[in-house]
């Protein structure tokens, strides 16, 4: 039972050596106590939890998981390890980013010992910037900027274990070598220094401070709604008064421009209409005259060509001793017509003919037409007597007849006069006088 | 000068998380107490 007693309070002194140093941030010396401590008596729960605790300041979670659950199996009850676990457990993600950021630093030392240096201080710097505090991944780091002579993060990754572990052999001894190359290593500021400059209220101000003024309280609700219908009324105002006219100013400006340019446009087609128009009536005259002209030109022709067909009809009449039929022609004969000297000649023989025999069958041809009520072709008969022969009295007092009945008194008188004044015809010259009115 | 292979290879993987349960059933907790009662209980044979 001696035995036991010793080896109690020997670990009972070692367990509070290993804490003395652990304040004292000897994190490796206390350790190293903790773990005498449980040799002599591993049911020290006080040394195994603060061994627990070390590990997991160090970084090293495994380590301390380990001692933590051992702890609780030798000690179910009243044990500060439950705590401990119950923390790394209670909050999400903990111990996933705890897993990969120690498979992290292993990687990283298979990349260092196989020659990828470069590969090893990738991983290590993720794994310091996610956990500055892991002491084995610090001194890796340093180890190799050391080599790749980038003293300045070593001294850096140094301090921050230091920071941790005060009397770290490896840090101590890295510490050495720096100083030996004439780097200075920067010791850090101390916590207490960094508290009291935390705790002082005037301090420089940041870009993204925001000053918030003593007046400014939050509005409620009813107030967001007062100030978005005051914004819409003072907008709506804003428009109205300042936009708007300049608006309509703009629009009637516009507007104007664009009935002075229609004006413009519809006073030049006007213009034009009525050039065209004058044009048209202008075409239209020349037209009338030309179909006039043209009409004119073929009823001439016409005539003419009727005048040689009649001569023509004239002469083969003559040719089968058919008498009447020539004087018929010749009675609707225009001889002015034909301008041909040659058949000129021939007209004038046919002339002297009719003159001499042709008179009174057309007189006899003037009959039959007043017999048959057509009175203006017995009247071309007549007329014919008394233009071959002059004195065809007969002829000329039956056409004055016709005149009068026709209503052409001038025409009718003229005759009738000749009639009476010439015609040494008693009985002729009284009918001529009763018809002129005498 | 530090001999950089030779510190290279001081350094141990940390104990993986998933690897905690082996860790502890391998675990030594003999103490002190336990190679003493050993001892005495061989002379005791003895």
């Amino acid at each position: 039972m001696d035995y036991v007693r010793k080896t109690r309070v020997i670990a009972n002194s070692y367990y509070n050596m290993g804490l003395e140093r652990a304040r004292l941030r000897d994190l490796t010396g206390a350790a190293e106590c903790l773990k005498k401590s449980l040799h002599f008596n591993k049911y020290m729960t006080d040394a195994r939890n603060l061994l627990g605790l070390i590990y997991y300041e160090v970084g090293e979670v495994g380590d301390a998981l380990v001692q933590w659950v051992i702890s609780m199996n030798l000690q179910p009850e009243d044990n500060r390890a439950d705590y401990y676990l119950g923390e790394i457990q209670r909050k999400k993600g903990t111990m996933d980013n705890e897993r990969r950021t120690v498979r992290r630093f292993n990687q990283a030392l298979v990349y260092a010992q196989n020659g990828s240096e470069d590969l090893a201080i990738l991983q290590l710097n993720k794994v310091v910037e996610g956990k500055p505090g892991y002491v084995k991944a610090q001194l890796l780091f340093a180890l190799l900027s050391i080599a790749r002579e980038d003293y300045q993060k070593a001294s850096k990754a140094i301090n921050k274990v230091l920071q941790m572990d005060c009397n770290n052999p490896k840090a101590l001894y890295y510490k050495s070598l720096l100083k030996t190359t004439g780097v200075a290593i920067k010791p850090e500021r101390e916590p207490e220094k960094r508290k009291f400059k935390n705790a002082v209220s005037h301090r420089q101000m940041e870009d993204d401070d925001v000053i918030i003024p003593p007046s400014y309280r939050e509005n409620t609700k009813d107030q967001a709604v007062l100030n978005i219908l005051a914004g819409l009324v003072l907008g709506a105002a804003v428009i109205f008064f300042l936009v708007m006219p300049a608006q309509t100013k703009s629009i009637n400006e516009n507007h104007n421009k664009e009935i002075s340019k229609y004006s413009e446009q519809l006073s030049q087609a006007n213009k034009k209409s009525d050039s065209l128009n004058d044009q048209l009536e202008t075409l239209k005259t020349e037209k009338q005259a030309a179909e006039d002209s043209l009409a004119s030109l073929t009823n001439n022709a016409d005539n003419i060509l009727a005048q040689y067909q009649a001569v023509i009809g004239i002469l083969n009449a003559y040719k089968k001793n058919d008498f009447p039929t020539a004087v018929k022609l010749y009675a609707g004969l225009d001889p002015t017509l034909i301008t041909a000297e040659g058949v000129q000649a021939v007209i004038g023989e046919i002339r002297k003919d009719m003159a001499e025999n042709g008179v009174t069958i057309l007189e006899g041809l003037g009959d039959k037409s007043m017999a048959a009520g057509d009175s203006p072709t017995a009247l071309v008969y007549y007329s014919k007597c008394f233009e071959l022969k002059p004195a065809s009295w007969q002829a000329k007092y039956k056409a004055a007849v016709i005149y009068k009945g026709m209503g052409q008194k001038d025409q009718a008188n003229g005759l009738f006069s000749d009639v009476i004044n010439n015609s040494k015809d008693p009985e002729l010259t009284t009918k001529a006088k009763t018809e002129r009115g005498f | 000068m530090i001999d950089f292979e030779a510190e290279m290879n001081e350094y141990r993987p940390s104990l993986e998380v998933d690897a905690v349960e082996d860790a502890i059933v391998k675990s030594d907790l003999t103490d002190m107490n336990d190679i003493m009662m050993g001892l005495i209980k061989e002379v005791s044979k003895e």
